[in-house]
């Protein structure tokens, strides 16, 4: 054996035994991978809580004009575990008539945190965001106003639809 | 780049370390039968990352366990796969580093000064079939239940401390939350560690040692035909690794993943039986009953560990006397693998030669098809057991298995000692029977109700009065005109003379007014009885509500109307 040939047959091997081994490497990283990036898929796992519309209170029960808080009930399948009557999270509701209610999610669209009824309407205790009665913003770091909800009365019930929004921008996006 | 590598290398020395690690000296030069240990080091890494995987969303707790394997099963991207690879992968280390040490063995490597190496191997083998152990119950499915519960059985089986070890295995006196977070834990935090531990110090008393020269060559051969382990060696390493991942790869694409058996029920008649790797100690259990268990449990796997273990040091007594005590000794544990693989043969052989096996497996599958396919609508909070309550007709065949089959008994039974038999209750066929003969012992022969007398009219009369009976329970493939022709039968063959239709009854015999139908069926599990029912004839139990809730009775009801779809099963 020549000595450019044993140096070539130890080149294809080095490149042989460098690429098996950078292969398997990746190889075996896949199935990590593919279990860590999984929630970033859409239409895997199965759907949380329902979408519809919730009852959440008589409409007798809301005093006109001022904002009651009030939780949303519902049955909810997190992850894996079939829930029956979670609190899915709370609204707030301000009756204008009878016939009439208005919803806001009390998700704060800033990042996240609860907001509170206020003497001048709605404030934030986290970063002092402020909303008007009607959930306008008027003050603090908030991106947008207030998420108003789908929300109608039939026989007297209040059906909310629940609904999440991505928080920190000025476009309302429903997630 | 190579300013980059010169910056980090004056920092790090990486450069010396990576030199160090692809170019020690292979004595005699690469061969296939080394490949084995870089295969261990790639499965270990394989287990690690699958497991890492699962990791992300496995929950060990009695009530989320199952639910959340099932999750990764059909809804993590790709968890049908990891877990087969994590299934697959153990089984593999168990076959591997069953290579790795015949290799070990008869290449003498075990020889002093490497008692440590092979003392250390041994301990990773056994930490191998630890982490299998542990394993095979996180998914608190019936196979891993009570195939563990044999396991901790056993150590309960110690003398004196037998108890308290038994407890300390599995978090308490029962299976539960407490055993899970235990097997847990150790599976992915401590045995992992130790895993770790002992593979850096296999690794570092490997390369302090050397590879030792192939026994059928003189030592400065082996000297002379060194090479170094980059590139042949590892080439044919990674290669190896490669088909036996891609390998593996294959099992599990085949069999998408691997099954997850029905949820843990502790009530459920189950065949337990271990993973293929410990089904030689299962068999050796078979020869030692009674008092003599301990010695197949625990005395004799013991010694031959003890015998394994003690390789290197009866060598270093015995070669200096005979000269080939070397091939002799590897000669003995070769044989004694072989025997403990003849008895794990010999358990699947048993196995495969008892047909009452094949049916506890064939139910186990119909079992985990059911979980598998109730378990699609959520599993509720309190269980994946109360999957079964998804579907009525399921749950009431639970609770009726439970509570009514002590004494109203499967048909076949032989010879039939139970109350009237139910499977097939209120269908077509199972009433014209009940008419022809109340006293057969299927009906009321063991109840000793013989009050009734057998319907003796023409097949067309009896067609008609079964169909009118069949009616009452609202079936909607009832035919209304035959019902009807069959009312007027009732009047007119006498039935009417004990049996009344008005919703009340008189003590005489049961009302038929809506029989075998819900309201009626879930009134007579409540009292039987009562005047409506059988009065003073009753022999049955009334089910009150602390025996039976009303959503079990609502269960049991579902199931007993669902018969009427079954064929009936006795003569």
């Amino acid at each position: 054996m020549g000595m450019e040939e044993a140096t070539t047959r130890r080149g294809l091997l080095a490149r042989f035994a460098a690429g098996v081994s950078t292969l398997l490497g990746a190889a075996l990283s896949v199935p990590f991978l593919a279990a860590l990036t999984s929630p970033a898929r859409r239409g895997t796992a199965p759907t949380r809580a329902s979408t519809g519309f919730l009852p959440v209170i008589q409409v007798w029960d809301l005093p006109k004009g001022v904002p009651k808080r009030v939780e949303v009930v519902a049955d909810d399948v997190d992850a894996w575990a079939r829930k029956e009557r979670q609190v899915l999270g709370a609204v707030w509701l301000i009756k204008v008539s009878r016939e009439e209610v208005k919803a806001y999610s009390t998700v704060c669209p800033h990042l996240g945190c609860s907001i509170n009824a206020a003497p001048s309407g709605f404030s934030c205790p986290c970063h002092t965001s402020a909303f008007s009665p009607d959930g306008q913003v008027v003050g603090g770091p908030s991106p947008r106003s207030m998420d108003p909800l789908e929300v109608k009365v039939e026989n007297d019930t209040v059906l909310v639809r629940y609904a999440r929004f991505r928080q920190g921008q000025a476009r309302r996006e429903e997630i | 780049m190579g300013r980059l590598g010169d910056w980090l290398d004056q920092r790090t020395g990486h450069r010396g370390l990576v030199h160090a690690a692809l170019h020690e000296p292979v004595r005699g030069g690469a061969r296939w039968a080394y490949v084995f240990g870089s295969a261990l080091v790639v499965l270990f890494a394989l287990q690690a990352l699958t497991g890492a995987g699962l990791a992300l969303y496995y929950s060990p707790s009695a009530t989320d366990a199952w639910a959340s394997v099932h999750y990764i099963q059909h809804h993590v991207w790709l968890g049908w796969l990891t877990r087969g690879l994590h299934h697959y992968g153990a089984s593999a280390m168990v076959i591997v580093a069953g290579l790795h040490l015949l290799q070990t063995l008869w290449f003498g490597a075990y020889r002093g000064p490497r008692e440590l190496n092979w003392l250390t191997g041994l301990a990773l083998l056994l930490l191998v079939l630890t982490f299998a152990l542990t394993g095979y119950l996180l998914p608190w499915d019936q196979k891993g239940y009570w195939a563990t519960q044999v396991a901790t059985s056993i150590i309960g089986l110690a003398p004196g401390a037998g108890d308290s070890l038994q407890r300390i295995a599995q978090g308490g006196p029962a299976y539960g939350n407490l055993t899970l977070t235990r097997f847990y834990a150790a599976h992915v935090v401590l045995l992992p560690a130790l895993a770790a531990a002992l593979i850096g110090a296999h690794l570092w008393l490997f390369r302090k040692h050397g590879v030792t020269t192939p026994p059928w060559m003189r030592e400065a051969d082996g000297e002379a035909r060194s090479e170094p382990f980059f590139p042949r060696q590892l080439a044919m390493d990674a290669a190896f690794a490669a088909v036996l991942v891609a390998v593996l790869a294959g099992l599990a694409a085949r069999s998408h993943g691997t099954t997850l058996e029905a949820p843990a029920d502790p009530s459920s008649q189950y065949l337990a039986r271990p993973e293929w790797y410990f089904l030689p100690l299962f068999q050796l259990l078979k020869y030692f009953p009674g008092k003599w268990e301990l010695v197949g449990a625990a005395v004799l796997p013991g010694l031959a560990l003890a015998f394994v273990a003690g390789l290197p040091f009866l060598h270093r007594y015995w070669s200096t006397r005979r000269p080939r005590a070397a091939r002799a000794l590897a000669w003995a544990v070769t044989a004694g693998l072989v025997a403990t693989a003849a008895l794990g043969v010999q358990a699947e052989r048993d196995d495969a030669a008892d047909p009452s096996v094949a049916k506890l497996r064939e139910q186990a599958e119909k079992d985990a098809a059911l979980a598998e396919r109730l378990a699609s609508l959520g599993v509720p909070v309190t269980g994946p057991l109360d999957l079964y309550r998804n579907d009525p007709v399921v749950w009431g065949e639970r609770v009726y298995l439970r509570q009514c089959q002590t004494c109203h008994h499967p048909c076949s039974n032989e010879p039939y000692k139970g109350d009237p038999c139910l499977e097939g209750y209120a269908s077509r066929a199972w009433i014209a029977k009940l008419l022809r003969h109340p006293a057969s012992k299927y009906f009321f022969g063991n109840s000793k109700i013989d009050e009734m007398d057998p319907y003796e009219g023409d097949e067309a009369s009896l067609r008609a009065l079964t169909e009118f009976l069949y009616a009452q329970g609202a079936r909607p493939d009832a035919s209304a005109a035959l019902a009807a022709q069959g009312e007027a039968l009732f009047e007119s063959e006498g039935c009417g003379a004990c049996h009344t239709l008005d919703g009340k009854g008189g003590g005489d015999a049961p009302d038929l007014k809506g029989y075998a139908g819900a309201a009626w069926l879930s009134a007579f599990i409540r009292a039987p009885g009562s005047e409506r029912f059988y009065g003073k004839l009753n022999k049955m139990e009334a089910f009150d509500r602390h025996e039976l809730d009303d959503d079990e009775v609502a269960a049991v009801v579902a199931f007993l109307r669902a018969q009427a779809a079954q064929p009936v099963k006795f003569p």
